[in-house]
C-alpha cells in the first residue's frame, strides 16, 4: 500500500527508548544508595563508603567501618532497591493487566498468602522443625506463590480469566489467608509480634543471603514483563481490540501474572509485606513519562528501587536508634496518594 | 478476500446470526444494514474470531479463518471497532504505531518501514498534526480517526469497521467515507456496518440488509433500498425518493 517507503525521510520515529532518563535514573539510584550507606548510628563519609564498597568488592575489608559498610548497610540499601524495584515491576504489569491505576502486587493474594507462610514459620518452628529448616523466606515465597496460584485456578472459567473473576477471587482468598495468619498469632501469642513485625515489613534483617535469594527471581520477572511492553501496550486497549491487533491475550494474561506474582512473592519473601510502592510508583512515573511501557517498566522499577531505599533511611533515621517499619512509612505516603488517585479518577468519571 | 457460508452464531438458545452467506471481493465496500439487535456487530467479532460461530464457515484471503492464528488474522484484517477505547497515556502517534505489531516479531524493535508506513497511516487521517497530543486530549472525531490511522497501519487486506460514523459530525462523516472508498480503490475490500441507511447508500458498492440475524436482502443500493424493504424490515413507513442526480434517498413517513 505504501510506494515508497525510503521516500519518507521525515520518518515518525514513534519509539526510541531516550537514553537520558535511565542513565538519570540510575545516577540518582546509585547516589541514593551510597547516601542511605553514609548514614546510620555510626555515621561514614562517602568517600569511606566508596572504599569499603571497593575493598568489599575485592574481598581486602580491613577495619570495623569497612565490616558496617560491608555486612549491615549495603546489603540492607541494595535490598531495599531490589524489593522497591520488583514491588514497581509487579505493579506495572498488574496495572497494566488490569487496566486500573489502582491495582496493585498484592491484588491476587500474593501479600496474604505470603503472611500466612511467614506467621506458620514464626510461629511454629519450635515445634515442627521443618519449618524451621525452611525458613521464613521460603515458606513465604511457597505459601505466596500457592495462594496466587489458586486464585488463578478459582479465577478460570471456560478457556478464559476474566480479570473481575480474578480480583473478586483474589479478595476472597486473601480474606481467608487472612484470618488463618490472625488464628495462628492466636495460637501462637508469644510470637505474635514477631509476626505483626514482618507482616508490617522491615529490611533490618537484610543480609547479602537474603539479597541473592530473591535477585534470580526478580531479574527472571524483570526480563520478562520487560520484554512484553508491546503485549502490555495493546492489552491497555482492551483485550478484544489486542485480539484483533494480533495478540495471543490468554498466553500473555498468564505469562504476565506468573511474573508479577514471582517477583512480588520474591520481594515479600525477603521483606515482609510493604504497601503502596507497587501502586504508587508506576502511577507517578505513568503520569511524567506517559502510558508507553517501553519507557514506563525500567523507569518505574529505578524508580521504586529509589522510592524504597529513601523509604527504609528514613524508617531507620527519624526515631534512631529504634526503627520504624518501612511499611509504616510507605503507607503513610502511599495512603494520602491513594485517596488523591482515586480522587482524580472518579472526578475524570464525571467529567467524561 | 472474504466469503461466509452458513455462518451461523446462537447466543445461548437465541439465534443471532442465522445461516448467512455473502462474499466481499478486493476494492469493494460492502455496507451492512438492519435495526438494532439484526447482529451486525456480532458479524464483525465472528470474522474477527472474538466469537466462534455454530455453523458455517468463513474463507478470508483463500485460507479457512478458523485454521488462522490471531497474528496471521491480523495481518490481513484490521477492525474499527464500535467506540473503541483509547486508553489516556497514549499519544496518537504511540497508538497508530501499536498498527504495526501483528508485523514485528515479539522481541523486535519497529524498523524504519514500519515507521514510515505508520507516518503515511497518520497523514492519510489527517491526523498526523497532533500525532504528539495525548489521547484524553482529542474529539471524538479526532479519536475515531487515530483508530481508522491505527487500522490502516496494520496494511490489511480487509478492514471490518462497525458504526465507523457513530457521534461523528457530517463533515466528519463525508470525510471518513471517502477515506474508506479511497483505501477500497487501492485495492481494500471493506466491510462497514452502518446504521445511517442514506449514509449507507452512498459509501457502499454493495449492502446486505440483515434482520434478526438472517439476509433479507443483497445487492446494489439502488436496488436494495425500497419502500417495501423498510416497512418489512423496520416496520417503519419510510418513503425512497428518487431525486435527479442522487442515489435513493430514504425519508421518513411523519
Amino acid at each position: 500500500m505504501l510506494s515508497d517507503p525510503a521516500a519518507l525521510t521525515t520518518a515518525a520515529a514513534p519509539r526510541r527508548l531516550p537514553l537520558g532518563l535511565p542513565l538519570l535514573g540510575l545516577a540518582i539510584l546509585l547516589a541514593v544508595i551510597g547516601l542511605a550507606a553514609s548514614i546510620g548510628a555510626v555515621p561514614i563519609s562517602l568517600r569511606e563508603v566508596v572504599g569499603g564498597v571497593w575493598r568489599g568488592l575485592t574481598g581486602e575489608l580491613s577495619g570495623p567501618l569497612d565490616t558496617i559498610i560491608w555486612q549491615m548497610r549495603l546489603p540492607r540499601v541494595l535490598l531495599a532497591a531490589l524489593v522497591g524495584g520488583s514491588l514497581a515491576l509487579a505493579g506495572v504489569a498488574y496495572q497494566g493487566l488490569f487496566r486500573n491505576p489502582l491495582a496493585d502486587p498484592y491484588l491476587l493474594g500474593v501479600a496474604s498468602g505470603a503472611g500466612f507462610g511467614a506467621s506458620l514459620v514464626l510461629a511454629f518452628s519450635a515445634t515442627v522443625p521443618l519449618l524451621a529448616q525452611l525458613g521464613v523466606p521460603l515458606v513465604a515465597f511457597i505459601c505466596a506463590l500457592a495462594a496466587a496460584l489458586l486464585v488463578t485456578v478459582l479465577a478460570r472459567q471456560g478457556g478464559g480469566l476474566p480479570l473481575v473473576a480474578l480480583i473478586l477471587a483474589g479478595v476472597v482468598v486473601g480474606s481467608i489467608l487472612t484470618a488463618a495468619t490472625s488464628l495462628t498469632m492466636l495460637a501462637a501469642r508469644e510470637q505474635a509480634a514477631g509476626v505483626l513485625a514482618w507482616l508490617l515489613g522491615s529490611f533490618a534483617f537484610a543480609g547479602w543471603a537474603k539479597l541473592a535469594s530473591a535477585l534470580p527471581f526478580v531479574l527472571v520477572a524483570a526480563v520478562v514483563i520487560w520484554l512484553s511492553h508491546r503485549a502490555l501496550n495493546l492489552l491497555a486497549l482492551g483485550e478484544e481490540q489486542a485480539a484483533q491487533l494480533g495478540l495471543p491475550v490468554e498466553a500473555f494474561k498468564l505469562l504476565l501474572i506468573g511474573a508479577a506474582t514471582l517477583a512480588t512473592a520474591a520481594a515479600v519473601s525477603v521483606s515482609g509485606v510493604i504497601g503502596f510502592v507497587g501502586l504508587m510508583v508506576p502511577h507517578a512515573v505513568r503520569l511524567w513519562v506517559g502510558a508507553d511501557h517501553y519507557r514506563l517498566i525500567p523507569l518505574a522499577c529505578l524508580a521504586g528501587a529509589v522510592f524504597m531505599v529513601l523509604a527504609d533511611l528514613l524508617a531507620r533515621t527519624v526515631i534512631a536508634p529504634s526503627e520504624l517499619p518501612v511499611g509504616v512509612i510507605t503507607a503513610l505516603v502511599g495512603g494520602p496518594f491513594f485517596l488523591a488517585v482515586l480522587r482524580r479518577s472518579s472526578l475524570h468519571r464525571r467529567e467524561g | 478476500m472474504l466469503c461466509a457460508q452458513g455462518l451461523t452464531f446462537r447466543y445461548g438458545r437465541t439465534p443471532v446470526v442465522v445461516d448467512l452467506s455473502f462474499s466481499l471481493a478486493a476494492g469493494e465496500v460492502l455496507g451492512v444494514v438492519g435495526p438494532n439487535g439484526a447482529g451486525k456487530s456480532t458479524l464483525i467479532r465472528l470474522l474477527t474470531r472474538i466469537l466462534s460461530p455454530d455453523a458455517g464457515m468463513v474463507m478470508v484471503a483463500g485460507r479457512e479463518l478458523g485454521s488462522l492464528s490471531r497474528l496471521e488474522l491480523a495481518r490481513i484484517a484490521a477492525v474499527v471497532p464500535q467506540a473503541a477505547e483509547l486508553p489516556d497515556g497514549f499519544t496518537a502517534l504511540e497508538l497508530v504505531a501499536m498498527g504495526r505489531t501483528p508485523h514485528l516479531g515479539w522481541l523486535s524493535q519497529p524498523s524504519r518501514r514500519d515507521e514510515a508506513i505508520t507516518e503515511e497511516a497518520l497523514r492519510r487521517t489527517d491526523t498526523w498534526r497532533f500525532r504528539h497530543r495525548l489521547a484524553a486530549t482529542l474529539s471524538g472525531g479526532e479519536r475515531q480517526r487515530v483508530v481508522l490511522a491505527r487500522a490502516l497501519a496494520q496494511e490489511p487486506k480487509l478492514l471490518l469497521l462497525d458504526e465507523p460514523t457513530n457521534h461523528l459530525d457530517l463533515s466528519y462523516q463525508a470525510e471518513l467515507v471517502a477515506l474508506i472508498r479511497r483505501e477500497a480503490a487501492n485495492g481494500l475490500a471493506a466491510l462497514v456496518v452502518l446504521h445511517d441507511l442514506n449514509l449507507a447508500i452512498r459509501a457502499c458498492d454493495r449492502l446486505l440488509v440483515l434482520n434478526q440475524g438472517r439476509l433479507v436482502a443483497e445487492g446494489p443500493p439502488a436496488e436494495v433500498v425500497t419502500s417495501a424493504l423498510l416497512r418489512q424490515v423496520y416496520g417503519a413507513a419510510a418513503e425512497v425518493l428518487h431525486p435527479p442526480g442522487l442515489g435513493p434517498v430514504v425519508v421518513p413517513k411523519l
